[in-house]
């Protein structure tokens, strides 16, 4: 395979691992916050048991699909095996709208706190991907930078949040959703 | 290496690569790394997929407009540790690719990322496993490799040879210009060297060094002493003196100590020496291979009294224990794809006990299994199971006896027998 594929396949390319992606995130394959050492290691096993170069061609597509695959077949597994306790049914019971929100209220502004503790490039970085939907050229034109440097702001900025985001409320705004 | 740091790390390029896929279709060699760096530990992976999660939260974030950036400007490229503020992306830059996109042409620049990806390609032409951050740190000083329960890892080393680390295994690695030496300070690991007749290979547990040139073979710390079994190729397995017990990490004493190795070799016997060694039973006690273990490597350093006292030459297929008291149990022939397979991820279990063999499991997994039945725990039990697997593990001892099975939270599974203890 060409280093470059066309601009047909990287469309292609793109809707390869953003499909596996959204169903690791949302729906019945997320991974709940709780559960994520558990699937990365099952993951983990199957990644090695793979053939690595099927995995080559589409690695990102391969680790959500599995990861939202383990979840799946774990959620099943305990459904059965696990006495139901009574915490996660009165969950079921109170019917989701109002508190829902409320919980939902509650991530937001956990991420915007953890926002906060961003330097404000990085928060302008952060912004000009998400609420502007730009790509990493526009957001390096837009911004009199390199690349280089907005792709440096951006895993620096992942990696803060990824420190400073509580997991759990990560699982409520993400799980179960769309 | 702290675990915190080894976590510390793994986020940071978790983070790294999730912004380089990103971007655009990546070429092959960039997914090939980026393959190998999500099968060298669990640990990754476990980063990649929150990275994935703070990704998701970002998305579904609504506020932005509320998000200020006030002094965005100001915190500029100086902080960044960039030469100086960059205007229309003129500066020159080693940004990989598509950056001249907007801007003319790309400058000329160096490709050290490239060139490293070039050595990364030959390596794993050899090996088919490659890791992107181990590189730089095994080069400039020793390293350490370290996994915690649950955790496997294959690591490749600078000279294009890999070892498959089990779970709950130390290694220390030192490679010097005539040598390559690894400690294996707990567990086992799966060597398979690159060939280097120049350079030998050099395995270290416990005063019993393995010396390889081309060839794989697994080392295991066990009980009753270092294991050693071959796969490929021929191995050198001997007793050194205690006083050449590898340095505490850090210090750079291994180059004296590699021109004395074959000296101090012929006290090996006779010395125990300063280094406490574990509870490791007589030489005269039968060790399950019987009585005639002891007599049997008796009768080999009786053929070479001196420096090669007690050298075992192992081939393809054979096993050997050096127990620390500097005794050899006999060489045994092996199936050694079934006696490696641990480094597969698989448990092969022949005659064990139900207590061994769940004991082997919790090494693998999260989930960990309890035997409460002293009856159980001493059935034997056989076959080869996926160490990812215990519940296989159970399925599988559920058939050959009524154990029953309760599960007090996600992470513990208690076996117990049914009602009536059914043993043959």
């Amino acid at each position: 395979m060409s280093d470059r594929d066309t601009k047909g396949s990287l469309a292609e390319w793109f809707r390869q691992w953003r499909v596996p992606l959204r169903k690791f995130l949302t729906g019945k394959g997320a991974v709940p916050a709780a559960d994520l050492e558990d699937v990365a290691q099952e993951v983990f096993l199957r990644l090695m048991r793979y053939d690595r170069t099927e995995l080559i061609e589409h690695p990102q597509a391969y680790l959500y699909k599995m990861a939202s695959n383990v979840a799946a077949e774990w959620a099943i597994r305990w459904r059965y095996s696990r006495p139901h306790d009574a915490k996660w049914l009165s969950g079921l019971l109170a019917s989701d709208q109002p508190e829902q929100n409320c919980a939902r209220g509650d991530a937001e502004d956990e991420i915007q706190r953890a926002i906060n503790m961003l330097s404000p490039r990085q928060r302008a970085v952060l912004k000009l991907q998400f609420a502007d939907g730009l790509c990493h050229a526009e957001i390096a034109e837009r911004l009199g930078a390199t690349q280089r440097s907005v792709k440096r702001l951006l895993s620096k900025s992942y990696e803060k949040l990824r420190h400073e985001l509580d997991q759990e409320l990560l699982g409520v705004i993400t799980d179960g959703r769309e | 290496m702290a675990a915190s740091n080894r976590h510390k790390r793994a986020s940071e390029e978790a983070a790294a690569w999730w912004v380089r896929l990103q971007d655009e279709a990546l070429p092959r060699a960039e997914r090939e790394q980026f393959v190998d760096w999500l099968r060298e530990s669990a640990v990754h992976v476990a980063e990649m997929l929150r990275v994935a999660k703070v990704h998701g939260a970002l998305e579904q974030f609504r506020r932005w407009a509320h998000v200020s950036t006030d002094g965005a400007d100001e915190d500029n490229i100086v902080s960044l540790g960039m030469p100086s503020p960059v205007t229309g992306g003129s500066t020159p830059s080693i940004d990989r690719e598509g950056e001249g996109a907007a801007s003319g042409p790309p400058p000329p620049v160096s490709f050290p990322f490239r060139q490293r990806l070039r050595l990364y390609a030959l390596a794993a032409s050899f090996t088919a496993i490659v890791i992107a951050g181990a590189w730089p740190l095994i080069s400039l000083r020793g390293q350490t490799i370290q996994t915690e329960r649950g955790e496997r890892r294959e690591v490749a080393l600078p000279d294009g040879s890999v070892v498959a680390v089990d779970p709950e295994t130390r290694l220390r690695v030192k490679f010097e210009e005539h040598t390559r030496r690894v400690f294996l300070d707990r567990g086992r690991a799966l060597f398979r060297v690159a060939k280097n007749s120049d350079r030998p290979f050099l395995v270290q547990a416990d005063g019993t060094t393995v010396r390889a040139v081309g060839t794989a073979f697994g080392v295991e710390r066990r009980k009753q002493g270092i294991m050693v079994t071959v796969a490929e190729g021929t191995v050198a397995v001997f007793q050194e003196d205690s006083a050449l017990s590898p340095p505490s990490r850090g210090d750079n004493t291994t180059t004296s100590q590699a021109s004395n190795i074959s000296q101090n070799r012929n006290t090996a016997t006779e010395n125990p020496g300063a280094e406490t060694l574990r509870g490791v039973p007589p030489p005269s006690a039968s060790n399950g291979e019987g009585p005639s273990a002891s007599d049997a490597r008796r009768e080999r350093v009786g053929e070479f009294p001196t420096r090669q006292a007690a050298e075992v030459l192992l081939t393809a297929g054979e096993q050997v224990i050096m127990q620390s008291s500097g005794t050899a149990e006999p060489v045994r022939k092996v199936d050694s794809d079934r006696k490696l397979a641990w480094a597969k991820g698989r448990l092969d279990f022949d005659n064990e006990t139900v207590a061994t063999a769940v004991e082997e499991f919790n090494r693998y997994n999260r989930v960990q299994l309890h035997v409460a039945d002293e009856v159980l725990a001493k059935r034997p039990v056989s076959g080869v199971f996926d160490a990812s697997d215990p519940e296989s593990f159970i399925a599988f001892i559920q058939t050959v006896a009524p154990v029953r099975v309760a599960r007090s939270n996600a992470a513990d599974i208690i076996l117990t027998m049914a009602a009536t203890p059914a043993m043959k």
